[in-house]
């Protein structure tokens, strides 16, 4: 008779737990725009996973003499470059490339920088002070030049990309959980949690993060798409992704002298990126906002 | 009688805190101690060191500023200011646990109420319970303060005042403490609930024999709920006894009259409540001998220079010199 109450028990806590997810999904289903980013996220998403399937890598990288600078058309949809390669492959396969230094610089860059800043912030004294003098030391070199430098020290590679853009932003996102730490370490319930006599760790991942993350997580979905640029530009010193290898930021930049006579070069890459930084932010709107209990209705 | 086992003892303690401007003389050199099963009381106005003595037993003082000077907090016999961090955060949540003044702010707003039961009993789960058992039990927790117990995947802005301090003391009840510190538990709230909350305290602790500090200004509280008080004033306990020896006693601190004096009464027709004359002093710069010396309507030159007389009945003690008189008088 007990173990079926405790059956029972058990599979009602499984129903609710199941249910918080379906709460927050309610809620986030309630913000149209955000759903629109969503839908606009997987779908480039899904064009990333599926390029191989979509268009073979070869069209993408294949020069053809006699179809150079072309506009948009059937046989192509995006155009050609400069080199006659379609525009529409190009764009299709740098989103893999793209993406991973996107939201790869911008995942590690957030991990790391939000762990220190949140130990940096809830510990204070002597830690702290080291820390932030070393981050603002890194933070006085512009950030371009610092992956560059980098890169140029590593040697060029799509991962020698990845790590000097994560090094380069992670000085920002320590600086922002920081100052959102510090407002919560001084709360009643953290002193409670001391109380009970929780380790420090559990504290910062339990306690202060979860109450601290709401600027970070803006500020990284906005920082995807300028990371997509950032990596372009270091691309475009011949120090990031390798030709004919394509990425979008890098596209852009190639097109970048024949933008007057053939404005499509340019704005398919630049549409490209904005897609992407605006399924993000509308997504990181509506996530940031499902996910806050304070404001459930 | 069964003689009863004492359980905490504070000895010589004294606390201050020291910023680069002054030095902050919060507790000085106090002495009180408290049985099994037994609630106490520390009484007294703002700043007069109730709250620091709560933290340090628990040596939860802010890292930077609060110093134990000296003195001895013992738990069952064992001195809790020489246990290192780690033996210390054992003995939080599990012997000795808190219930924090304001209950709007003391649980976390990003974890459901569940979660934060849970916690504790998690930290302290040295027998290795199950997640299943864990969990019965915080149901058994939510039933225990009267809360359904369905309502622990909430957050805790879904709950009133009232509820949330229950939540709070059945996080402080979850690894059945032996000792229950509650620092000014009912001045959040409303007086209806203050009431409600009063009485699930006193419930729980006839049930699960826990011994309480209660720290509180409300002298009423003190009269419902304590066996002991100590009143305190600038750190210092100026008296102390059985809560019989308080409320029915003859003799008192000159203090402890003001106190009174400064309740409403319903049976007497009173046009004005009379307070104690002057300001607490600065714990920055207390005065010599007595503290309350230059408050006190029975101040004499003596008071001014040493330390007053303890005045010695039974558990009843009251730091003043107008009994050293009667003394020498006898």
């Amino acid at each position: 008779m007990s173990k079926d109450k405790e059956i029972v028990k058990a599979e009602q806590s499984k129903v609710k737990k199941k249910s918080r997810a379906q709460e927050t999904w309610r809620r986030f289903k309630k913000n149209k725009l955000a759903v629109f980013g969503m839908i606009l996220f997987f779908i480039i998403l899904l064009v990333t996973i599926l390029a191989d399937v979509i268009v073979s890598y070869d069209v993408s990288v294949t020069q053809v003499a006699s179809e150079r600078l072309q506009g948009p058309s059937a046989s192509h949809w995006f155009g050609t470059d400069n080199y006659g390669r379609d525009l529409f492959a190009r764009i299709v396969h740098g989103a893999r490339n793209s993406l991973l230094v996107g939201f790869g610089s911008v995942i590690i860059g957030v991990t790391i920088g939000g762990l220190l800043g949140a130990v940096c912030g809830y510990l204070g004294g002597r830690f702290d002070a080291i820390v932030m003098r070393i981050l603002d030391s890194i933070m006085c070199i512009p950030s371009a030049m610092l992956a560059l430098a980098i890169v140029a020290a590593l040697g060029t590679s799509l991962w020698n990309v990845l790590m000097a853009m994560t090094i380069s932003s992670v000085p920002r996102y320590c600086r922002i959980i920081r100052s959102s730490v510090l407002g919560v370490t001084g709360q009643t319930y953290i002193e409670a949690a001391h109380s009970c006599g929780t380790p420090d760790f559990q504290i910062i991942l339990k306690h202060v993060l979860p109450n601290a993350i709401g600027p970070i997580i803006v500020e990284s979905t906005m920082a995807v798409g300028s990371a997509i640029i950032s990596a372009a530009g270091i691309s475009f010193v011949g120090m990031g992704i390798q030709p004919p290898a394509p990425e979008w930021g890098a596209m852009l930049n190639e097109a970048k002298t024949y933008m007057t006579m053939y404005p499509y070069m340019v704005l398919f890459p630049g549409l490209a990126i904005g897609f992407t930084a605006l399924s993000m932010n509308l997504m990181g709107d509506g996530l940031r906002d499902a996910l806050d209990p304070k404001l459930k209705n | 009688m069964e003689e009863k086992k004492t359980l905490l003892e504070i000895k010589d303690l004294e606390v201050i805190y020291q910023t680069d401007e002054a030095t902050v003389h919060a507790v000085n050199r106090i002495n009180f101690s408290l049985n099994e099963k037994e609630t106490i009381g520390l009484v007294g106005e703002t700043g007069a060191g109730k709250t620091t003595t709560a933290l340090t037993v628990l040596r939860l003082l802010p890292e930077r500023t609060g110093r134990i000077k000296g003195g001895q907090v013992l738990f069952r016999g064992e001195n809790l200011l020489d246990k290192s961090v780690a033996e210390m955060r054992r003995v939080r949540g599990a012997e000795i646990s808190i219930i924090f003044q304001d209950p709007m702010t003391a649980l976390n707003p990003a974890l459901t109420v569940g979660d934060q039961v849970l916690e504790s009993l998690e930290i302290h789960n040295t027998a290795g319970k199950s997640r299943q058992e864990l969990n019965a039990r915080v149901d058994e927790l939510f039933n225990l303060v009267g809360i359904p117990a369905e309502r622990k995947t909430e957050y805790p802005h879904q709950f009133s005042g009232g509820m949330k301090q229950r939540i709070v003391i059945a996080i402080a009840l979850a690894c059945a403490p032996q000792l229950l510190i509650a620092d000014e538990p009912t001045t959040a709230l409303d007086v209806t609930i203050q009431a409600q909350v009063l009485k699930l305290m006193e419930n729980l602790k006839e049930e699960l024999g826990t011994s309480m500090i209660i720290i509180t200004h409300d002298l009423g509280v003190v009269a419902e709920t304590c066996d002991k008080v100590a009143i305190m004033y600038a750190g210092e306990i100026v008296e102390t006894g059985t809560a019989e020896d308080i409320f029915n006693g003859k003799e008192h601190h000159p203090y402890t009259v003001g106190l009174f004096n400064a309740i409403p009464n319903l049976d007497e027709k009173e046009e004005r409540l009379r307070p104690i004359d002057g300001l607490m002093p600065d714990p920055a710069n207390l005065p010599k001998g007595c503290k309350f010396g230059p408050r006190c309507p029975h101040f004499t030159e003596a008071c001014g220079i040493e330390m007053p007389y303890i005045y010695k009945e039974k558990e009843h003690r009251i730091m003043c010199n107008l009994f050293k008189k009667e003394a020498a008088d006898e």
